[in-house]
């Protein structure tokens, strides 16, 4: 019972403190207000200025459209790379399949015969198997 | 917060002057530093600009919302000062010497001096009990007893459980009546 009244008297006092620290509010000075306010015109200035630019898109020319391609490209090494597949493209286009089977007894000489057939790297014949020419 | 999103100026200033007070006083008594908590106000309040484009309304109270961002910042801060302190005892003076030299003022100036003194005594003593709690249970006995908060919308704030809130607020006030009580005579309390 005199535990539980204690408890009471405490609890009573602590409140007490939360009280006084309640009434004690720290004010907002002015000049926290105004740096607050200032942040808030900041940002208010630049969503202003993306809405204007995106209401507003400028005409896409020169240096604009190359970059705006690399944009959508993915960037230089993606585009490069996609303008060598086409290039090679067009080349095996023109010059026909046997320009292939060509290049590859140039580039693999008759030694390397044997180190490609471990790779498994198949003839270009076996994708072509009628005479084309 | 739609017509802070569409440019309105004065919405940003009603908001400020809405929620502000309850920023700077929650980071207040959470830090114990008076620049501190200005600085904290700043960066909650500049958070809450560049939300308003994207606030969906119905999802989120703005003061919960503030309440959240203030306590998760002042945790931040919290963390860095220990890691710069070397030793606890180091930190317990500092954060009391800060409350006991740069504490508010009170709100009503209309008070008797006596009772105003006291009143302040009081809530040095408790804010300087206050820096010795835990982290997160000095958080959460703020938002409880200072902000008067409800315990579901503390758990909210904090990303935590009821009972977890249940848990620290009794623990810190069982530590803070340890320290408290000891002064009641000499804050007119006997």
């Amino acid at each position: 019972m005199a535990q539980g009244e204690n408890r009471d008297d405490s609890e009573q006092s602590l409140e007490l403190f939360f009280t006084a620290a309640r009434e004690t509010n720290p004010v907002p000075e002015r000049r926290l207000l105004e740096r607050v306010i200032a942040d808030a015109n900041r940002v208010q200035a630049r969503v202003r200025r993306s809405r204007r630019s995106e209401a507003n898109p400028k005409p896409v020319t020169g240096s604009r459209f190359v970059e705006s391609l690399r944009e959508t490209l993915g960037g230089w090494i993606i585009a490069g790379a996609l303008a060598a597949s086409a290039c090679a493209g067009i080349v095996v286009g023109f010059a026909g399949p046997g320009f292939i089977a060509d290049l590859q007894s140039k580039v693999f000489a008759a030694d390397d015969s044997e180190f490609i057939e471990f790779l498994a790297v198949p003839s270009i014949e076996e994708f072509f198997p009628e005479d084309v020419s | 917060m739609a017509r802070l999103a569409d440019g309105d100026p004065e919405a940003a200033r009603k908001l400020a002057a809405c929620h502000m007070p309850r920023v700077l006083a929650t980071s207040y008594r959470i830090l114990g530093d008076h620049a501190e908590a200005e600085d904290v106000t700043q960066e909650a309040m500049l958070r809450l600009w560049r939300q308003a484009g994207d606030w969906r309304p119905g999802v989120a109270k703005v003061s919960t919302w503030l309440y959240r961002v203030t306590t998760n910042l002042c945790m931040d801060r919290l963390r860095r000062r220990k890691r710069q302190m070397t030793a606890v005892s180091d930190s317990v003076g500092v954060e009391t010497a800060a409350f006991a030299s740069n504490g508010p003022e009170p709100v009503d100036p209309g008070r008797p001096v006596e009772q105003r003194l006291m009143e302040a005594d009081r809530a040095a003593a408790l804010h300087a009990a206050l820096a010795m709690l835990p982290d997160r249970c000095r958080a959460a006995v703020t938002l409880r007893h200072l902000e008067e908060l409800s315990n579901p919308e503390i758990a909210e704030i904090m990303e935590t459980s009821v009972e977890a809130v249940e848990s620290l607020t009794s623990r810190g006030r069982r530590m803070l009546a340890a320290r408290l009580l000891g002064k009641r005579d000499e804050l007119g309390l006997g």
